[in-house]
């Protein structure tokens, strides 16, 4: 555990470093991950595989995404702090480095998922989603030059063994969807 | 400078009106919008695990040039109102031409099209839908942009489950 939380720290004082001014998504995180109101899963992609049962692609790709993180805040905690995170929320997601890939929803509900890096290199996946019945949460898969076709690549090289890649494939199972039709 | 400013402004009016008939639908209460990028298209059209699949292929290809999608649905007879409004107008300022029109399950389906770069390519696909599902009045607006293989069309329509789809089929033998 701790050691978890000295790379948060030293990620978070990364992200003072490079993003001056403009709040980040990392932040955002940081600011709230203590608060006992919000909901933080902090997880290295290195748990969920065993890697030597991967070749050294694999391994490479894998190693591409470094964790997932989530936080989220249910709505019975208060409408009026749902309400002020889901704007915070918003806005520091129309920063132009957070590139929109789909939104779907209404006014109630709503998910919306964005990437940030070079659609062929990318850093992160963010999926963003609320339900005023439920409450507002972002999930982040966080890596370093993750290539979309290599990731998919190892999801299907990973299903075919016995590996546990669960938290992954949620991230990526929509992808995967939108292709095998 | 400030006339050169104003008539650049003026010169974009089309273009800016254009693009933002529909955008305030996308926040707009009681509309469920979908809005897909093409940067979605883009890391779609990326993964291509269809090597050994000539019609995976072709779909692959067809999505690599979709711009944007957008789709938004409303069952409130105020919005709806103004979707039909919003859509008269669009139609009518922009040269879209009617590709078919459909009258299935009291639903009144319309599908216009802006021509692309040759016969077989439309720069997009715009419909509206006005009928009745599941007992309550709908207005389906959806646009489709990009270089949109019309050979194709059919599949991605009957894959996005837009109503009206299993018709276009008979657009695409037409031509």
């Amino acid at each position: 555990m701790k050691s978890i939380k000295i790379l948060g720290l030293a990620l978070a004082a990364a992200a003072f470093v490079s993003c001056a001014n403009e709040p980040s998504l990392q932040e955002y995180y940081v600011e709230n991950q203590q608060d006992n109101k919000f909901i933080a899963l902090d997880v290295p992609t290195s748990m969920f595989t065993n890697a030597d049962a991967l070749d050294e692609n694999q391994r490479t790709t894998l190693e591409s995404v470094k964790k997932i993180n989530v936080l989220a805040l249910p709505v019975k905690e208060s409408k009026e702090e749902y309400e002020a995170e889901k704007a915070k929320l918003s806005s520091i997601l129309q920063d132009e480095k957070y590139q929109l890939l789909m939104k779907y929803g209404s006014n109630d509900r709503k998910a919306e998922i964005y990437f940030t890096g070079d659609e062929e290199a990318i850093d992160e996946i963010i999926v963003y989603g609320y339900d005023d019945t439920k409450g507002v949460g972002v999930a982040r898969v966080l890596g370093e030059d993750m290539n979309p076709q290599k990731l998919m690549e190892l999801m299907k090289s990973l299903e075919k063994g016995d590996v546990d890649v669960d938290g992954l494939k949620g991230i990526t199972g929509m992808f995967k969807t939108e292709i095998e039709e | 400078m400030k006339k050169i400013a104003i008539v650049i402004i003026i010169g974009l009016l089309p273009v800016i009106t254009q693009a933002q008939s529909f955008a305030k639908y996308e926040n707009m209460k009681d509309v469920d919008a979908m809005v897909m990028t093409s940067k979605m298209f883009k890391m779609l059209a990326k993964v291509d695990l269809s090597e050994d699949n000539p019609e995976a292929r072709e779909y692959l290809k067809l999505i690599e040039n979709l711009d944007e999608i957008k789709m938004f649905t409303s069952t409130t007879a105020s919005v709806r109102n103004e979707m039909q409004k919003d859509v008269e107008r669009y139609l009518n300022s922009n040269s879209l031409e009617q590709l078919m029109r459909v009258n299935e399950d009291g639903k009144n389906i319309r599908f216009y099209s802006k021509g692309g770069k040759n016969d077989n390519y439309v720069s997009e696909l715009f419909m509206f839908m006005e009928g009745e599902k599941e007992g309550e009045l709908i207005s389906v607006i959806l646009s489709i942009t990009g270089e949109i293989d019309l050979s194709q069309l059919s599949r991605l329509t009957s894959d996005l489950k837009i109503p009206g789809a299993e018709e276009l089929k008979n657009v695409e033998n037409k031509s």
